[in-house]
């Protein structure tokens, strides 16, 4: 009983390190992509020109390792809470009486 | 002038998609990165993994594209251009004299594919518990934008600019007495006929609502309804009204318009149109999301092996393979975008729909998504010549019970045949 209390409230550190065949799966597919025809009117949703030009940075301008090398450099973690993962980023201060605060995304 | 004659010209069609085509949407499918498993035991939350997992699995390994070919190839189909835009379609000529000239139009996420198994009750009804009387002569097009058709470049292609090219396509046939039907995207197509009232056009009949009464439209748009405080008063009564005398009708038509596709399709068909361009199985579960009652027919017929009357596996499968082949998501969803553009455009200016006076039909299936009060269908259609509603059969009733919905176009029609002749 008291056990599994202790192993759920454990902080356990974190890295993220994506394996190489992943990142060809997601270049594959970006660069596979079928299209649609061009759209009639502007007012229609995300343009055409838009999304292949996105696209085409994806596959070959975008370098996932280098956000990693970034996102690493932070010390993370990973806690479990109310039966889920929660990972997060913890930065503390280096200045004494520092006020914690936690910012949530969207 | 020799212009004018390529343009009006009938060719014959044939399907014949290559077979990398084939594979390369076999590989997509069996590639399929998937959602984990829904939260809830119900589809509350959307089309469910398990019915998804099993159409995937059934469409990448047992499907074969063609035994659907195969099926269109067997009737007679053609292309021809009208106001800028190749239109394909299916052209069966009953050996009957005296055949009903009958133009059908399918909806979204139809195509003629839901359509071919009335082609035999229809057109050879000695053969199919009907009489030489009858008959038809089945005109099945595609719609704009839609399976083999052509895919609009410009702007306009509402229902009424397609109801237009039908007529067209009617004339050019050599009809000149001729009736309409249709479900859904059809019904709006239809009524657009009717309004128009071309030469030649007997009377229609509808599987679907897609006109409204006054305070029906009061209940669903009032707010959009530029209005001072008297006529905002007018509305609100009329609106309480109607959900008063029909509240279930009511209800069922109000969440349709806070469904999902019915929001993003009129409003951003090219957003939507990446994804379902670039993956079969989520254009499959984008089409599957339609209406409560078919989605639970088709996840039966999957899952459980249980399929309502043409609602089968092979037939779910053909249609979405078709969608998928001629890379129409995108472009079929931009009707809803035109068709919902002329009709807010119309709220806003106050514009009262052409009044209709031909003999309008119309049959409420008990699966559809709402069932069209009697009430409702007089106030639209002042005409009204024939209302019944169907014991079986749902939203897509020609394809789910082809011999019901033939049954009810014999005596839909029947008062018509000897009409203005």
């Amino acid at each position: 009983m008291s056990s599994t209390a202790q192993t759920t409230t454990e902080i356990r550190t974190f890295t993220v390190s994506t394996p190489e065949d992943e990142l060809a799966d997601l270049r594959r597919r970006v660069a596979a992509t079928r299209w649609p025809d061009r759209e009639t009117d502007a007012s229609q949703g995300v343009q055409l020109d838009t999304i292949q030009a996105l696209a085409h940075y994806w596959a070959r301008g975008y370098d996932w390792r280098k956000f990693e090398e970034r996102f690493v450099a932070l010390p993370h973690f990973i806690t479990e809470i109310d039966g889920v993962d929660i990972h997060f980023i913890h930065v503390r201060s280096t200045h004494a009486d520092a006020l914690p605060l936690i910012v949530t995304h969207g | 002038m020799s212009t004018v004659e390529t343009a009006t010209e009938i060719h014959p069609f044939n399907v014949s998609i290559p077979d990398e085509r084939l594979s390369d949407l076999r590989r997509r499918i069996t590639a399929a990165q998937w959602p984990t498993k829904e939260l809830v035991e119900d589809s509350s939350q959307g089309v469910q993994l398990a019915t998804m997992q099993e159409l995937a699995r059934y469409w990448g390994s047992d499907y074969d594209w063609r035994t659907t070919e195969a099926r269109l190839n067997a009737l007679p189909q053609f292309m021809t251009e009208i106001d800028g835009l190749d239109i394909h379609f299916i052209h069966v000529k009953s050996q009957h004299e005296n055949a009903l000239p009958l133009i059908i139009t399918h909806g979204w996420p139809g195509s003629v594919l839901e359509l071919l198994e009335v082609v035999g009750p229809l057109t050879d009804p000695t053969a199919h518990g009907g009489g030489a009387e009858d008959a038809f002569d089945l005109v099945l097009p595609s719609l704009p934008g839609y399976g083999f058709s052509g895919q609009p470049t410009e702007l306009g292609w509402d229902p009424a600019r397609v109801a237009q090219a039908w007529a067209e396509l009617m004339n050019r046939l050599g009809y000149t007495r001729y009736v309409a039907q249709g479900g859904d995207q059809g019904a709006s197509v239809t009524d657009a006929m009717a309004r128009q009232a071309p030469d030649g056009l007997l009377g229609i009949h509808l599987n679907w609502l897609s006109a409204f009464p006054q305070e029906v439209g009061a209940a669903l748009f009032g707010g959009l309804i530029p209005a001072g405080i008297f006529k905002r008063v007018v509305i609100t009564v009329l609106g309480a009204q109607a959900k008063k005398k029909e509240p279930e009708a009511l209800d069922a038509l109000a969440a349709l318009f806070r469904r999902g596709y019915f929001v993003e399709m009129p409003e951003h068909p090219q957003t939507i149109g990446y994804a379902l361009t670039d993956t079969p199985v989520g254009l499959a579960a984008w089409m599957l999301d339609h209406d409560a009652d078919s989605y639970e027919k088709i996840s039966r017929a999957f899952v459980d092996d249980q399929p309502s009357g043409g609602l089968t596996r092979d037939r779910i499968v053909g249609n979405i393979t078709l969608y998928w082949l001629t890379n129409t998501a995108t472009s079929s969803a931009r009707l809803y975008w035109e068709g919902f553009r002329t009709i807010f455009a119309a709220i806003a200016s106050g514009e009262k729909p052409a009044e209709l006076s031909l003999p309008v039909a119309f049959t409420v299936f008990p699966g559809e998504i709402f069932e069209a009060p009697r009430s409702w269908a007089e106030k639209v259609y002042p005409n009204l010549i024939y209302f019944n509603e169907a014991d079986r059969g749902g939203h897509f009733a020609a394809w789910e019970e082809p011999q019901l919905f033939a049954e009810e176009m014999r005596a839909a029609f029947r008062s018509l045949r000897n009409a203005g002749s």
